[in-house]
């Protein structure tokens, strides 16, 4: 069946691209497309070009949408460049953004332990909610959205969205949820697995991590119908033990930071492997180029302010032969939190696909289709722990002072016992109390001049999260006792 | 190599070893460190000639006579005011000091009398201030000096006069305000000299932004003559008084006056100790207000989680910050709170009213505004309850103390000095 006949086979009247991405993202106002209907519309003209890597560098069979057929490739639209050779992969370039949204804690008095079990800000969550949905997640996904239709399947990205974040999407705004669906079902977006609490489980407790990473699973599957085939850990923390047990997991890889410390001269532009572990492959975050977007893009002081699509595409070609995969790992939040509409970062992203394409040998490619496409070139050796976060780039961000040490041994100790309860909401909330940002907010790095405004918390000092935090679990830990001391039934 | 010392003539009131209040110790920590960079002469109402400083002239008006036969102050040989280092080097004769001195409201006798009294202040304290401003206006005529540096309102007119006199430039230190001590609302006697005195200052220094703010919103002075100098506090050699008890101690330590903010003790402590049965505040200092709290404390059954000491001498005050768990300062309105230091050198975690000028010096306390007893209850719960949350304040805390220095704070006075004195600006 010619791509012809299959449009006239629709339902006589086709969508125009600019009217679906509207209306998909009337969703804020209550107009919402049924995501078959969707799916129908994308895959109609997107799939076609899904195989453009090549026949044997195809995105993992789990990771396409639902519903989805298979079709011989076709041509790009286009015309304008050819699909990729297997022979030439060129230079992939590799977005990842990470979604999250914690469950904030209340201010949670010491006088209500013991008395009221409910610790989670409800007006802070949905108000912060809100905000970043109407400011980034939304127009973002439109955006996104658009651009996946514009290139027609030569632009890629990938997500990874904590439990947390989905549960949150889910009670206050399904808007998002569907404007990620409808993302998902272009066949074009990768989904990675994480941890659902967005914790620092694996440091603790292995059991643990398994449970949420299974959870995280589910969860994914359930929402967008794929089955992640690669990992990234909060704030991409990570070691060789993590990736050894990530890989005995059954996952392909997984994204790391790209530090200095562990690849001394080397650059992070290639697939590495973890020492003594064959097929499973590391994408490194190419901090620099990553940062220029995610950190620096709005701040007048750099030198290279403004940040134009044309300049960072620039800078991305010169690696022109030396590089095969630029990974560019940020915070979705970057686009329209972090860098305000007004700085232009919109804009920014509308061009830069395009700009980057413009290169004969450049790429998008997610995770998957990276490490398809590319062998592992050497080993990242990383015995001590990296992360993403701060010049550091290790976990002093969660746990460096007593009061995080206290607190993160605190909530791991009641694993066995909150567990024990069998009780599945006392288990949720226990998972809740995980999430990494609790501990963030008590991080005292930048606070020895009292700046409340270098580290981003809800409330005024880290003393206060403390506080606060402590409070609730030792609450939790009444309550848990509580029920252990109840007769069994 | 030639540059020659600014000399600063001071004018104080409380000093080492006559203390009454916290104004000895800071002018005394304060003088200590500028003796290094300018050349220091401080007259004070009352001395004690035992008391010698390294470098400074200490001159106390209580020394002199009055000699009616002329109708002049007298003291017999001047050196007697020397740091020793001058006596030998500059002046090894005896020399006789003689001021003219013919103010006709208060006699030349009336004059010593009021320095030689015990109380430095006393309901009599105006006559002081006022007899110290003439003496003074006469001795400033035996003084080189370039710059004038003055502590707080009871020397204010005797400073004022000095500038008119000589033209020499103004510099006013403010530790305390009359509306931090009586009442933001007060317009009394005091609050006008305060007043008067800040107008003619060429520079003002309070102890903190805190009071900075006050002299600009309650008393109307320009934000641009005022920079803020810190108290600092000597180094000192702290140690730990271990208690066989399971009682978590609460220390309050100060005057039990408004000031303190004795109400916001006592909701705070209703609030802690019915929650907590471990907790026992240990109240240290007497005021106005020690029957009412008493009483109060006793009308809410928290007589078992209170303990009253009185007065406290220094010793004794060393053995309860030693023994102490936690340090709790609510006070409404306290233009420093050197204590919190002391606290904080001892490694007591500190509970703090944002009302203060040291909480804007230790970034690792706990702060709350003084009328927030909700928040003050939790945060001692905290510290009391989770080893972790105090043991983080008290490690980053030690770092915040070294910071904190006189000779930090006596250098930013310099640069004072000097944009009067030389033009120079900072």
């Amino acid at each position: 069946m010619s791509k012809k006949d299959k449009k006239k086979k629709k339902k006589g009247k086709k969508m125009k691209e600019a009217d679906v991405v509207e209306r998909v993202f009337d969703a804020v106002t209550g107009f919402t497309v049924p995501l078959a209907a969707m799916e129908d519309l994308f895959i109609d003209d997107i799939t076609l070009t899904v195989p453009q890597v090549n026949a044997e560098v195809k995105p993992h069979p789990d990771n396409l949408p639902v519903g989805h057929k298979e079709e011989s490739p076709a041509l790009p639209a286009s015309g304008k460049k050819e699909p990729d050779k297997v022979d030439q992969p060129g230079t992939a370039v590799c977005f990842y953004f990470q979604v999250h949204q914690p469950f904030r804690l209340r201010t949670y008095h010491f006088d209500q332990i013991g008395i009221d079990h409910y610790y989670e800000n409800y007006d802070q969550n949905i108000e912060i909610l809100n905000k970043v949905a109407d400011k980034c997640y939304l127009p973002t996904n439109a955006k996104i959205l658009e651009l996946l239709m514009r290139h027609k399947g030569r632009f890629k990205v990938a997500f990874s969205i904590s439990g947390v974040a989905l549960e949150q999407f889910e009670l206050y705004r399904p808007d998002v949820i569907r404007s990620f669906q409808a993302l998902a079902a272009t066949g074009n977006v990768e989904m990675l697995s994480e941890t659902y609490y967005h914790s620092l489980s694996f440091n603790y407790s292995v059991e643990e991590f398994d449970r949420q990473v299974l959870m995280h699973r589910e969860k994914i599957k359930a929402l967008f119908g794929l089955e992640p085939a690669i990992f990234r850990n909060t704030e991409l923390i990570f070691n060789n033990e993590l990736a050894a047990h990530v890989a005995s997991l059954g996952y392909k890889g997984m994204l790391c930071e790209g530090t200095d410390r562990y690849l001394q001269t080397r650059l992070p532009n290639h697939i590495y492997s973890s020492p003594g572990i064959t097929n499973f492959s590391l994408l490194l975050k190419n901090y620099r180029l990553s940062d220029d977007i995610a950190f620096r893009f709005s701040n007048h002081e750099w030198e290279d302010w403004p940040l134009t699509a044309d300049k960072f595409s620039e800078w991305l070609h010169k690696h022109a032969g030396n590089a095969e995969t630029i990974n560019l790992f940020m915070d979705y939040e970057t686009f329209g939190e972090h860098q305000w509409k007004e700085t232009g970062i919109f804009d920014f992203l509308d061009n830069l696909p395009e700009m980057i394409l413009d290169h004969p040998d450049f790429y998008f490619r997610s995770p998957s289709e990276v490490i398809a496409a590319y062998p592992s070139r050497d080993v990242y050796d990383v015995p001590d722990f990296t992360s993403w976060a701060d010049e550091e780039r290790d976990l002093s961000a969660w746990k460096e002072n007593e009061m995080q040490e206290e607190a993160l041994a605190k909530i791991y100790s009641l694993e066995k016992a909150v567990k024990a309860t069998g009780n599945e909401d006392l288990v949720k909330v226990w998972g809740k109390l995980q999430t990494s940002d609790h501990f963030y907010y008590m991080s005292t790095k930048f606070w020895a001049d009292g700046d409340v405004h270098k580290y981003f918390s809800p409330f005024a000092s880290p003393y206060d999260a403390a506080t606060y935090y402590m409070n609730a679990v030792s609450d939790l830990e009444k309550t848990i006792q509580a029920m252990a001391d109840l007769p069994s039934t | 190599m030639d540059y020659k010392k600014i000399r600063v003539l001071m004018l104080g009131w409380e000093f080492p070893p006559i203390l009454t209040g916290g104004l000895g110790p800071a002018c005394y920590g304060l003088a200590k460190s500028l003796a290094n960079f300018v050349e220091l002469k401080i007259v004070l109402p009352k001395s004690d000639l035992n008391f010698k400083m390294k470098r400074v002239n200490l001159i106390g008006l209580n020394h002199f006579d009055f000699d009616p036969a002329t109708g002049e102050m007298m003291v017999d040989d001047f050196r007697k005011f020397l740091a020793a280092e001058f006596i030998d080097e500059l002046n090894p004769e005896p020399a006789e000091l003689r001021i003219s001195y013919n103010y006709p409201d208060i006699t030349g006798n009336e004059v010593i009398a009021l320095f030689n009294e015990a109380d430095s202040y006393g309901t009599n304290i105006m006559r002081k201030v006022q007899a110290f401003a003439e003496v003074m206006e006469q001795l400033s005529d035996k003084i080189e000096f370039d710059v004038i540096h003055a502590h707080d309102w009871i020397t204010f007119p005797a400073a004022v006069r000095l500038k008119k006199k000589t033209g020499k430039p103004l510099v006013l230190h403010v530790h305390s305000l009359e509306t931090d001590r009586a009442h933001p609302e007060a317009r009394n006697p005091v609050y006008h000299i305060e007043h008067q005195g800040m107008l003619h200052a060429d520079r003002i220094l309070p102890v903190s932004a805190y009071t900075k703010n006050s002299i600009i919103n309650l008393y109307g002075i320009a934000a641009e003559k005022i920079y803020p100098i810190y108290n600092a506090i000597d180094e000192t050699v702290s140690y730990k008084v271990s208690r066989n008890d399971q009682e978590k101690w609460i220390l309050f330590l100060g005057r039990i006056t408004r000031q303190k903010g004795p109400e916001f003790l006592l909701e705070t402590m209703i609030k802690l100790c019915s929650k907590m049965p471990e907790a026992k505040f240990i109240i240290a200092g007497t005021g106005d207000k020690t029957d009412w709290l008493k009483e109060q404390v006793h009308a809410n059954g928290l007589d078992h989680q209170t303990i009253f000491t009185g007065y406290v001498k220094r010793e004794k005050v060393t053995e309860l910050l030693a023994s102490a768990d936690a340090y709790f300062m609510p006070s409404v309105s306290e233009p420093f709170g050197l204590s919190a230091l002391e606290a904080a050198q001892f490694k007591i975690p500190c509970v703090l009213s944002k009302q203060s000028g040291v909480s804007e010096v230790l970034f690792n306390v706990l702060k709350a505004d003084c009328w927030d007893t909700d928040k003050f209850a939790n945060q001692l719960y905290a510290v009391c309850n989770y080893k972790g949350i105090r043991d983080t304040m008290v490690r980053l805390t030690s770092n915040d103390l070294k910071n904190i220095s006189w000779d930090h704070s006596a250098r930013e006075v310099l640069k004072s000095y000097k944009h009067l004195v030389e033009g120079n600006s900072e």
